[in-house]
């Protein structure tokens, strides 16, 4: 067991921040996280750890939102202050790919709360029963609720840049 | 066969359908052009969406080992900017626990006589919280030990044992001192994180694990947005020295206070979540000043009731000739340890 959590830990740990980091949205935050996944798993030895990493892991973004939002003020005052210790600017590239994680995030968000569930387990590497026994869904409508989550993810990403772009045509 | 819907192509491009269904879909495919162009557009959806994805990736950054996992509690996995010494003597002399409202008042009261380089741990709660973990030693402590702050060291020791618990979680700040280190400790209140019985040093540890990610989560800073950034300059005129800092945490900023009661505050970002603030003053100010030091107290409660900030906790003491405060989301261990690397 050990081994097999040493071996998961090897393949899922990288999956898992990634996971995380499209839920709180914080790199670090994320890794913590995930640690600390990895940490209750050590003491806890369950039987299925992947699927049990990923259950606990949701469970600690969930807090951490809430956490969030209390903290809101504060992370705004944070956030709207980065330069303070001297950051010289930024290379337009950086900036671009800043504006489209940030699309893309919010594409993300406006997925129904299951679609995304569903598109952030798949792209953290569960196969689709993995992903029908924590989602609760037969496992025969994963691959419908992916497709739809999909869809919807580009759709807004699209919708997302026209807003900010020159209107087509 | 019919034609394949949607979510199977996904599946099937997924690698996702058992045998059987599989080769179903393959034969309708060889035989239906509709379906295979939907099989591509479907292809080209899932590529876009994996590439959509693949836009909001967190840097990677090397896994810690498994094994050391096990011992950490997760605040100290906060990516620590410091370069600790291997071995750190906690502070020597560190003075009592105040809770409640009674024990602000008395901090404030306790304000204007703080003239002599010592230092005292106060931890601010919600006086309507309820005490979870109350030590059956603890109310003692509370109205004792204030009182005999000016009366030397040995007193001030016997009153630290009166206060052995090192949980956060229970109220109690860990004051730690030589006198405590062979009194009798209370049971661990939390056992995956044991303190070390004797805790003087602590090897290359931050701290000794009474904090978790909860009491960081429930503590947060002091809100400073009223108070006006200054410049460094404008900050050392005020104190007439540099004004104190951690060393190797970048400062976010320097701020005054807004009760002209010449404070300043420096913020420290420890990380994206964590900011670790430094209030100070000169420390003759501190006692020609009592006045103002008490309405800034108030005030400043006052201002943390409305900001509902319910836990932030907070050390105090002597930095040349400033009266440093710091406080932050963390264990008193951890501030405590700050507080020494304060120049």
């Amino acid at each position: 067991m050990p081994d097999d959590l040493a071996e998961i830990y090897r393949t899922t740990y990288h999956a898992l921040v990634r996971f995380l980091y499209r839920k709180v949205w914080d790199a670090e935050r994320a890794a913590d996280l995930a640690q600390e996944a990895f940490a209750r798993a050590l003491v806890h030895r369950p039987a299925n750890p992947r699927g049990w990493l990923f259950v606990v892991a949701a469970n600690l973004a969930r807090d951490e939102g809430r956490r969030r939002l209390r903290e809101r003020r504060h992370l705004t005052l944070l956030k709207a202050e980065p330069a303070a210790t001297g950051e010289h600017g930024e290379p337009e590239e950086a900036i671009d790919l800043e504006a489209r994680r940030a699309r893309v995030r919010a594409a993300l968000e406006e997925l129904t709360p299951r679609d995304r569930e569903v598109l952030l387990l798949w792209d953290a590497g569960l196969p689709y029963e993995e992903i029908a026994a924590q989602t609760g869904l037969a496992p025969g409508a994963v691959g419908t609720t992916l497709a739809r989550a999909r869809r919807r993810l580009v759709e807004a990403y699209e919708v997302g840049s026209e807003e900010t772009h020159v209107a087509r045509g | 066969m019919s034609h394949v819907d949607e979510g199977t192509l996904h599946a099937y491009l997924d690698g996702a359908l058992p045998p059987a269904e599989r080769s179903q879909v393959d034969a309708h495919l060889a035989s239906c052009p509709e379906c295979r162009e939907r099989l591509a557009e479907a292809r080209a959806l899932i590529a876009r969406a994996d590439a959509l994805l693949a836009l909001a990736l967190p840097a990677e950054r090397a896994a810690p080992p498994l094994h050391e996992l096990r011992r950490r509690p997760l605040w100290w996995r906060v990516r620590w900017p410091i370069a600790w010494a291997a071995s750190i003597t906690l502070a020597v002399g560190l003075g009592w626990m105040l809770r409640g409202r009674e024990a602000r008042q008395e901090f404030a009261a306790f304000a204007e006589r703080d003239t002599v380089p010592q230092a005292v741990a106060t931890l601010q709660r919600s006086t309507d919280e309820p005490r979870p973990m109350a030590q059956p030693h603890a109310p003692a402590s509370r109205s004792g030990p204030l009182h005999e702050q000016g009366q030397g060291a040995a007193e001030r020791a016997r009153a630290d044992s009166l206060i052995p618990s090192t949980n956060a979680a229970s109220g109690v700040v860990p004051i730690l001192t030589p006198s405590i280190a062979t009194s009798a400790r209370p049971p661990a209140v939390r056992g995956a994180a044991p303190t070390p019985a004797v805790p003087i040093t602590v090897d290359g540890m931050v701290a000794t694990g009474a904090a978790r990610v909860m009491e960081r989560a429930r503590a947060e800073p002091v809100m400073s947005s009223t108070w006006p950034v200054i410049q460094r300059g404008s900050a050392s005129r005020m104190l007439g020295t540099e004004p104190a800092t951690i060393p190797g945490v970048p400062v976010k900023d320097m701020r005054m206070s807004p009760y002209a009661d010449g404070v300043v505050l420096v913020e420290q970002v420890i990380d994206s979540t964590l900011v670790i603030q430094l209030f100070q003053r000169r420390a003759d100010a501190a006692a020609a000043d009592s006045a103002a030091a008490r309405g800034y107290q108030f005030q400043r409660q006052r201002a943390a009731e409305r900001e509902r900030v319910e836990r932030v906790e907070r050390l105090a003491r002597f930095v040349g000739p400033l009266r440093v405060e710091i406080a932050g989301p963390l264990g008193t261990d951890s501030l405590s340890k700050l507080l020494e690397l304060v120049k």
